[in-house]
């Protein structure tokens, strides 16, 4: 079977949120849109997952299935145990209560017409929970939780915040209902710098308050590491690259990360860019995506291997796992990586579930990031 | 919450929280560059100006008017007095004069009003509820509903409205069948609101898919709401502007179409309306023009008025979505 | 056409105000720029949204409605104040000597036209060529800018094509008549990383070879750091810190060149650390505070900040700053003390 692979997923009574084999495709005419075509990603308690990679590679369709919406064509969603794919009507609108979405667009996911007390209080009326004044109470304690004045913001409609505060109405939003995980969809895209670090921040503040774990949708590399405690780099709805931040960012193992690595402008005049394109080419349609690795046509590592088979996930590191055929790790002396290893893919599925429980202890302290 | 705050994460960082009264009281005014340039260019339009008021005391006038038309010191609008057949205005006790019967004009110009508008509301009022519904659920739902709903819409636009309304009043309400002016109206209004559905339904339909697909909607979804929650509570209040603006531009158009179907000699006969009262006139054309202009002259400013005010509804609206 | 013994400077511009009249009130998006621009070199504006950033150029270029927009102070260019000029007079000057990319190329191109004749256009236009040598020449411009199989491209509408083949297409249209000045607003912000990369190449290569002049407005200090000669940092319609680009990340002065420096997310930090928002928004442009506005935003404002506006005060040869307490300078009275980490970049990923 040519799929992504399932080797990077960990034991499934750790996780809160195990996805497998996840297939989006949208109907285009008498074609279909490959949005989505087999993404395996976990998710632990209490963890944050950076979703990362450019547009059109299936990262937000990826998030939104996982809360059936839109249904994925096919694959496994499964939240705490409870399978989510076959749900419908009242017990998915139940599920969904645990798990709530923040939108990129904080002007686009606020309804205009209401008051911002009324878009906070509404989840409350629709699961009737409490009366008036205890809703009241909550909506006044999520504004102040997201930093912004009660007394100020109830009655005021949202096209007069800024985009900033718009964000921090929806997180309030999302709040609400007391989610365990949170799916935010490019929450700071939108912002300018300045407030992206304070909606940032907060996300930061209200994950340790509440116990959230969060999903993080994102195309800045830099945003990502910084909020995340796995990542996991999309292309062209495929998984490319899983694992610990760190190690990814410090030798990324996919030629495709590494290439979106390369292309982040750094904020120092000493880094000269070269004239040199780092990834040449555009994205190849979805409609109809390359045989084999789908990154191949753009890869400057593809030889023919890569047409004809489709890479699957294997470690390359404790924590690092990437769907590659000729890896980039093997240079940086980690044997693991090396293109002769390739073949015995059925052993790196074994040894990297070692690997990743290993790893577990360590994965919430994080104290080993440094400057590069 | 799991729990009260016992403490503010946000307030006891070093950053103050983003919400201190001074900064969510700051006026809301565009920052980006497409945003003024379009706030300065549609700043004219979007002022309800001195035109818009005029416009909206005229309604209010006339709409008064004609509801406490028997209340008013009116003569009797169907009595006729011989000292004012075919008189102009401005006469003692008659301000517009008297028509070929000698009864008075500005009596029967606001009795007639009472007519028009009852017409021209209650069709257009019908109209939208029945379009509105239709438009919304179709543009909610899409799919199969929307394509069963779009092609009613396109069957109902293919019947020329004044065919439509002169068969039916022909079946229904047929002057041999002698029947009340009651029955007549209320199949005018139905024929008239049968050819507003597909005109608001349209426009609920094209704005209710552009809305739906707004992440807000997508929110309410993941947060447990209905359908029907949804499209009344998220979706419907955004849909409404649209709808008035074409609402108020139908009610204009009804106007004129009640007064075509006096013409045509099927409009209501025994109270007055602005239609009956032109059609009436067209015989003294030449001898008493007035007969004519008085209620002609009220038509023209109601429409002018409602156009003008569709408008305003309209600039305000999209200047509203497209500044969001 | 260049006479060698023409001025360095290409762009001077004093004491810009651009106004617009909104319902709300006044809005002051330019309030008093000056900045000069030479030959072949490369500005880089910095700006979060309402700074004034994007009218600032559109000013320059002369691109802003008439109504309800009074816009003051003087523009030379190449020697020649244009501020005044009719509109149709600035209109000539579009093209042939400058140019601009948007943000945006889906709403700057026309969709309803191929893309052949919205180059074409201009070539005709501007430079009077004929139906065929405009082809031509757009073909070549095409492959300039990196086009593959531009004879078909010159066929299609905009809407078949990517948005950074788009962003492409809209810069072969700006240099299409060979512009002494360009500017570019925005560029890449709608743009992925990766293509984003290609397009800011791609600019650099365009203005090395027409040694034609940038003005490059952004709101990341990423995109015009390592591209930039020199960088204009603007805040609520003021430009609050210029530099060279070397001198202004070695030597950051004004306090919130030094914030917004900080609040970036860095890949060479460690994981997790607190990122140093910069707390509340832009002041009003309508009513904007009284000192200095970045003083209700800034850790170091004094009571004078709030009291008296600033004025631009030069710290060394071209670097000019608007800050009475400037980061780095002076002994910091109370306040400054807890603020050491003072944002150096440092180096390579």
């Amino acid at each position: 079977m040519a799929g992504t692979g399932t080797a990077h997923l960990r034991p499934e009574d750790e996780t809160l949120l195990r996805v497998q084999d996840l297939v989006v495709e949208f109907p285009a005419g008498r074609r279909k849109v490959h949005a989505v075509s087999g993404v395996s990603i976990d998710v632990r308690r209490g963890e944050t997952l950076g979703l990362v990679g450019e547009s059109g590679c299936g990262k937000s369709t990826t998030g939104k299935a996982i809360i059936q919406l839109p249904r994925p064509t096919s694959g496994s969603v499964r939240f705490e145990g409870t399978e989510l794919t076959g749900l419908s009507g009242k017990k998915l609108r139940d599920v969904r209560t645990r798990l709530q979405l923040i939108f990129q667009d904080p002007i686009s996911s606020l309804n205009p017409r209401r008051k911002v007390g009324d878009i906070l209080a509404e989840p409350l009326r629709i699961w009737r929970r409490g009366d008036r004044s205890e809703q009241l109470a909550k909506v006044r304690e999520a504004l102040d939780a997201v930093g912004l004045d009660p007394d100020v913001a109830m009655d005021k409609r949202p096209h007069q915040f800024s985009g900033g505060q718009c964000q921090r109405i929806s997180i309030a939003r999302a709040l609400m209902l007391e989610p365990e995980l949170i799916i935010c969809d490019e929450p700071v895209s939108a912002l300018d710098v300045s407030v992206q670090a304070q909606i940032l921040n907060l996300l930061d503040d209200l994950k340790e308050r509440y116990d959230l774990t969060l999903v993080f949708i994102a195309h800045d590399l830099a945003v990502v590491r910084h909020v995340s405690t796995r990542v996991a780099v999309m292309y062209l709805g495929k998984l490319c690259e899983v694992g610990d931040p760190d190690a990814i960012y410090e030798s990324p193992a996919h030629p495709y990360t590494a290439a979106l690595l390369a292309s982040i402008p750094v904020p120092d005049p000493a880094v000269r860019p070269d004239d040199e394109d780092v990834l040449g080419g555009d994205l190849p349609s979805p409609l109809d995506p390359p045989s084999g690795c789908r990154f191949r046509t753009r890869c400057p590592r593809a030889r023919e291997r890569c047409a004809a088979e489709e890479p699957e996930m294997r470690a390359v590191g404790p924590d690092q796992f990437v769907a590659c055929h000729f890896p980039l790790v093997g240079e940086g002396g980690d044997g693991a990586g090396a293109p002769a290893a390739a073949d015995g893919d059925g052993h790196a599925d074994q040894s990297a579930r070692a690997a990743g429980s290993e790893r577990a202890d360590g994965d919430g302290s994080d104290g080993d990031g440094s400057d590069a | 919450m799991p729990e009260p705050a016992t403490d503010d994460p946000v307030a006891t960082d070093a950053e103050p929280a983003a919400g201190t009264p001074a900064e969510t009281e700051a006026p809301t005014e565009p920052t980006t560059v497409d945003a003024l340039v379009e706030e300065v260019e549609a700043a004219p339009t979007r002022k309800l100006g001195v035109l818009g008021w005029v416009s909206i005391v005229w309604l209010v006038g006339i709409t008064l008017a004609a509801l406490l038309a028997s209340w008013l010191p009116l003569p009797d609008p169907d009595r006729s007095y011989l000292e004012i057949v075919r008189v102009g205005p401005v006469q003692p006790g008659h301000l517009l004069g008297g028509d070929g019967n000698g009864r008075d004009m500005l009596s029967r110009v606001i009795f007639g009003a009472r007519t028009s508008l009852w017409i021209s509301v209650g069709a257009v009022g019908l109209g939208s509820v029945v379009g509105g519904v239709l438009g919304l659920v179709a543009g909610y739902f899409r799919g199969r509903v929307d394509t069963v709903v779009s092609m009613l819409f396109n069957v109902l636009l293919s019947i020329p409205a004044l065919v439509l309304a002169l068969s039916l009043v022909a079946v229904f309400a047929s002057a041999e069948q002698d029947v009340s002016d009651t029955r007549k109206t209320n199949v005018i209004i139905l024929a008239l609101a049968i050819v507003t559905v597909p005109l608001i339904g349209r426009i609920a339909r094209a704005s209710t898919l552009s809305w739906s697909e707004r992440e807000f909607v997508r929110a309410a979804e993941v947060l447990g709401a209905s359908h029907l929650r949804i499209m009344v509570r998220e979706v419907l209040p955004n849909v409404l502007p649209a709808m008035a603006s074409i609402a108020l531009l139908g009610i204009a158009v009804a106007i004129v179409a009640e007064g075509s179907l006096a013409l045509l000699g099927v409009g209501v006969r025994d109270v007055p309306s602005w239609g009956n009262m032109i059609a009436d006139g067209r015989s003294d054309l030449a001898r008493a023009p007035h007969i004519v202009a008085v209620p002609s002259i009220a038509t023209f400013l109601t429409v002018m008025a409602l156009n003008y005010l569709g408008d305003v509804v309209r600039a305000r609206f999209d200047v509203r979505e497209g500044g969001l | 056409m260049t006479a060698p013994t023409e001025s360095e400077t290409l762009l001077e511009v004093t004491d810009l105000r651009t106004r617009f009249r909104t319902p709300a009130g006044t809005v002051r998006a330019v309030d008093g720029v000056s900045l000069t621009l030479d030959r072949g070199r490369t500005l880089g504006i910095v700006g979060e949204s309402g700074s004034g950033k994007s009218v600032l150029s559109r000013s320059i270029m002369g691109l802003l409605p008439k109504r309800n927009v009074t816009c003051e102070g003087s523009i030379v260019y190449d020697g020649r104040e244009i501020s005044s000029l009719p509109p149709a007079e600035r209109r000539k000057l579009w093209g042939a000597d400058m140019a601009m990319v948007f943000q945006d190329p889906m709403t700057a191109l026309n969709p309803v036209i191929r893309i052949g004749r919205q180059i074409t256009e201009g070539l005709r236009f501007h430079l009077g060529l004929d139906r065929r040598t405009a082809n031509e020449n757009a073909l070549a411009l095409l492959r300039s800018v990196g086009i593959p199989e531009p004879e078909r491209r010159m066929k299609q509408y905009p809407h078949e094509l990517s948005g950074g083949m788009r962003q492409r297409i809209m810069i072969a249209v700006a240099l299409a008549c060979g512009p002494k000045l360009l500017f570019a607003d925005e560029p890449t912000t709608a743009l992925d990383v990766t293509v984003q990369a290609q397009i800011l190449n791609l600019l650099a290569r365009q203005q090395r070879e027409r040694n034609m002049a940038m003005v490059l407005v952004t709101h990341d200090l990423g995109v015009v750091a390592g591209r930039a000669d020199d960088i204009a940092v603007m805040y609520a319609g003021q430009i609050v810190e210029k530099a060279p680009t070397a001198t202004l990340f070695a030597n950051v002065r004004m306090p919130y060149t030094e914030a917004l420096l900080a609040s970036i997310p860095k890949l060479d930090e460690p994981r997790r650390t607190r990122l140093k928002a910069i707390p509340g928004r832009p002041p009003s442009l309508i009513d904007p505070p009284p000192g200095c506005r970045f003083a209700p935003r800034c850790p170091y404002a004094q009571e004078r900040c709030h009291r008296e506006a600033p004025p631009l005060r030069e710290s060394e040869p071209g670097h000019v700053y608007r800050c009475w307490y400037p980061v780095g300078v002076e002994p910091r009275r109370d306040g400054a003390a807890d603020r050491t980490d003072t944002p150096t970049p440092t180096g390579a990923r």
